[in-house]
């Protein structure tokens, strides 16, 4: 019991208090920040959730047979890289075989949403942090939740930046990086954490 | 319209519009995370530059050994290992750079180097026609333009956010150190970007003025000799 009150409260601090777009800049580029329809956020999002939670399975086995060993700094890379691709090779060749019609939905958004710094950037928090089994693939799945949530709150305000008054230098991707600092900045202040004096 | 004149300042232009305005990072937006994170001193800005050099070179540089040779997702995996491999290799010249210390100040950000955008997308992009010294040289533009934008705002949230520069001491009569958390990052970023805007609004305005005016000049002049 005590084991799944761990991943879901690791999975609900990935979700809030440290959301991958909002607390780190995680897997933010122009892409994701103009996506065309709120849909195309929520299959961003969905594809990285299901690569990252199938990857942090193999993710935990890793840490757990790196743990206590010396050098690990040289190693842990390459093998998260082996275990996202091999979750990468699966899914492509299932995917491609057997569902042809997902295949072509998932298609572009497959490297994007594999390779991605949120991802990678929650196995190494995973690693560091020298979380169990269930706490590693809690806080990937609260990451890929998360990067959802983010992907859509920024995409409503983007439409709502574009009917407002903006000077022209600052429509389109500055605008929107301001509006994402601004929130930031609320949720660092909705966490409790004070600015530094 | 006289195009020599708009051929002279378009080419001077193309310089300065290769770093800043057609700039990977902020008009692309490829590795927004690590300068909106990282750029909080000009030591994380030289180091983050040094990986990205050394990573991007060897991955663009694999790529284009690669193109056409085998299927595109093929391809991505193996971007993907050869700049991993680059960024364990990197790290370790880093630290001999900098010192053990450089790796609290940038964190897990050294370690994502190896899946960064700008190199892995840019790989893909590489064709097998493409001629390899055009290849380095369009890489080396674009680690040039990252180059710029990560010492342009760490010399602006180090100074301003720290009081320091490359860790000596600038007495100022006051610094503000929220410059140095993530949400200062997105604010400096969207700044810059808007104010890269605002020069080519201004230089392109010149263009025109200038070209007109040389226009002008060389109708009066062709009135001139008519009359004569």
């Amino acid at each position: 019991m005590e084991l799944f009150a761990q991943f879901f409260v690791t999975a609900l601090t990935a979700v809030a208090v440290e959301n991958a777009v909002f607390a780190r800049a995680l897997g933010i580029n122009k892409t994701v920040l103009f996506m065309k329809s709120p849909k195309m956020g929520i299959l961003y999002g969905a594809v990285l959730t299901w690569m990252g939670v199938l990857s942090s399975f193999l993710v935990a086995i890793v840490n757990v047979l790196l743990e206590g060993r010396t050098g690990i700094m040289y190693i842990r890379a390459p093998l998260f890289s082996i275990c996202v691709a091999a979750v990468y090779i699966v899914t492509y060749l299932v995917a491609h075989k057997w569902k042809p019609k997902l295949f072509q939905i998932i298609k572009p958004a497959l490297p994007v949403c594999t390779f991605n710094t949120a991802l990678f950037g929650a196995f190494y928090i995973s690693s560091t942090g020298s979380y169990h089994f269930l706490q590693t693939v809690g806080y990937t799945l609260g990451t890929g939740v998360g990067y959802t949530l983010a992907l859509l709150v920024i995409y409503f305000a983007r439409k709502r930046l574009a009917i407002s008054p903006v000077p022209r230098s600052f429509r389109g991707l500055p605008i929107l990086l301001l509006y994402i600092g601004l929130l930031s900045l609320a949720i660092y202040g909705l966490l409790g954490h004070g600015l530094p004096s | 319209m006289n195009l020599s004149t708009v051929r002279k300042y378009t080419k001077k232009h193309s310089v300065v519009a290769g770093l800043l305005l057609k700039n990977p990072v902020v008009v692309l937006g490829l590795d927004l995370p690590f300068v909106i994170a990282t750029s909080t001193s000009l030591r994380n800005a030289a180091a983050m530059s040094i990986m990205l050099l050394c990573i991007h070179m060897f991955t663009l540089l694999a790529a284009r050994f690669t193109a056409g040779r085998m299927h595109r997702w093929l391809r991505m995996l193996c971007h993907i290992f050869v700049s991993t491999i680059m960024m364990v290799l990197t790290r370790a010249l880093v630290v001999r750079m900098f010192h053990q210390d450089i790796l609290n100040s940038l964190g897990m950000y050294i370690y994502l180097m190896g899946v960064n955008g700008m190199t892995i997308y840019q790989a893909l992009a590489v064709k097998r026609k493409t001629p390899l010294l055009q290849v380095l040289a369009a890489a080396f533009q674009n680690v040039l333009g990252f180059v710029l934008v990560m010492f342009l705002l760490s010399f602006v949230r180090e100074l301003l956010g720290n009081g320091t520069l490359w860790g000596v001491v600038i007495p100022l009569p006051a610094v503000f150190p929220g410059l140095l958390i993530p949400f200062s990052g997105f604010i400096s970023v969207g700044f810059l970007l808007a104010f890269g805007r605002f020069l080519n609004k201004r230089v392109t305005a010149f263009l025109i003025t200038e070209s007109a005016r040389t226009d002008l000049r060389y109708a009066q002049l062709r009135g001139e000799n008519r009359d004569d």
